[in-house]
Order: structure tokens, then C-alpha cells, then sequence
């Protein structure tokens, strides 16, 4: 208990911020569309891994992010986007 | 009282996106597209548009490639046709790879699919299919979700 105390209230460190409002970029912008075979759209929501960025995240709604990850899987299986990328030397 | 199911022969739209091996020569890949075209001309499908997406890099290697050259095509047929197509594509030696998806479950009118495809509108966007990806314009920063 002690040491929480000392670091609540008046410690500018320790204050959270409040985090900006995540929105679905697709229910905004209507001239953007889900396409698997354009991938500029679809690599912004990779990790640097390569893996599908999770809603919690990326923001998307649902119906948006399910098109997404259908995308995703059509563009990686005919070689457009990565399955993984392997930075190891 | 027994009722008598017609089967009624569906005419669906699918779009294929097929990879044909790099280092072809220009006769061999009109060959190579126009023996597709046939393949689908003769079980009773119908070519809608065809456009060439250019040679791309590939983003893990197949079948023994890392380039290859890919080819968007949208067409009717029923179900039959599909599976014909794909054993055909599968046999052939230059096609690397090879993706089929359904686009339009029943179409009820032909003519009006058609006259979409040869529309601007339409055109406008097979422009931007054909392009290599490094001529897309990068405008599209404003996706980035936050944080990745």
C-alpha cells in the first residue's frame, strides 16, 4: 500500500493520459475499400511481422476487420502480402 | 402429389487471378491466356474482361519462384466450369498459382454484367489493379493505425 501511495496524485509521472478515440477508417472514408488485390491498403494493418493487426488496435469495426482478414488470407496466398517475415541474421 | 424439381442451370460470375511463370516470351503468355479463354469457351462460360497486372515480385517463393506475372480475369459459367479450369491450371507447367473467387451467386441479367465491365467506371478501377505496386500513389498514410 505504501508505495502506491506515494505514487498517486500531484506525480506527473504517473498520471495516465487520456488515449485518443480509435475509429473505424473504412466507415469513415467510404471512397476506401476492402480490395485483396491491393494490398497498400492492407499491409497498414500488418504487424512488422506480418501477422493481422488485432481490432483492439487497428480500431476497425467488426464487419470491417472480417473483410480485412479475408482480404489478408486471399492476398497471402497468391504471394501479394507475407505470411511471416523472418528479420533473423 | 409428387412435385418435379426442374434444376435450373445457374450462370454465376467468378474472377481468377492466375501467376504464369516470369521468364515466358510475349507469344507464349497470349498463348497461355487466350488457351485459358478457350478452356472457359467451351464449358458453356463466358469471358467478361481479361487485364494483365503485370510482372510482380512474390512475397515467399513458389513453385521455385520469386517473380511472376499475374492475370486478373472476370467470367460467367456454372459450377462445372470451375473445377474443369482449376485441373486444367494445376497440369499446366507455367502457371504457378492460381485463385478463383465467387463474385455474384446468381445473375439474373447477362447483358446488364456486361455493359458494367466495358462502363468508365469500371475501367477506373482495372487501372488502378493494373499498375505495379510501386506507381500506386502512396496517399494512403492516413491508414496507419496508431502505435503500429
Amino acid at each position: 500500500m505504501g508505495k502506491r501511495d506515494n505514487k498517486s496524485k500531484g506525480d506527473k509521472k504517473y498520471r495516465f493520459s487520456q488515449p485518443r478515440r480509435k475509429f473505424c477508417r473504412f466507415c469513415a472514408d467510404s471512397a476506401y475499400e476492402i480490395d485483396y488485390k491491393d494490398p497498400q491498403v492492407l499491409k497498414y494493418f500488418l504487424t512488422e511481422g506480418g501477422k493481422i493487426t488485432p481490432r483492439r488496435l487497428s480500431g476497425n469495426c467488426a464487419m470491417h476487420q472480417r473483410k480485412l482478414a479475408k482480404a489478408v488470407k486471399r492476398a497471402r496466398m497468391i504471394g501479394i502480402l507475407p505470411f511471416t517475415i523472418n528479420n533473423k541474421r | 402429389m409428387v412435385f418435379k424439381l426442374e434444376r435450373i442451370e445457374r450462370i454465376r460470375e467468378y474472377e481468377i487471378i492466375y501467376i504464369m511463370k516470369p521468364d515466358l516470351t510475349d507469344d507464349e503468355q497470349k498463348n497461355l491466356v487466350k488457351k485459358i479463354e478457350d478452356i472457359i469457351a467451351e464449358n458453356k462460360g463466358e469471358v467478361l474482361k481479361t487485364t494483365s497486372m503485370g510482372k510482380r515480385k512474390l512475397f515467399h517463393e513458389t513453385k521455385g519462384q520469386l517473380r511472376g506475372s499475374f492475370v486478373h480475369s472476370i467470367f460467367l459459367g456454372n459450377n462445372k466450369l470451375v473445377p474443369e479450369l482449376e485441373r486444367k491450371l494445376r497440369i499446366d507447367e507455367n502457371v504457378i498459382r492460381y485463385q478463383t473467387i465467387k463474385l455474384v451467386d446468381l445473375v439474373a441479367d447477362v447483358e446488364a454484367r456486361k455493359e458494367f465491365y466495358n462502363s468508365p467506371k469500371f475501367e477506373e478501377t482495372a487501372a488502378v489493379i493494373a499498375k505495379p505496386i510501386k506507381e500506386v500513389k502512396d496517399d494512403y498514410d492516413k491508414f496507419r493505425p496508431r502505435g503500429v
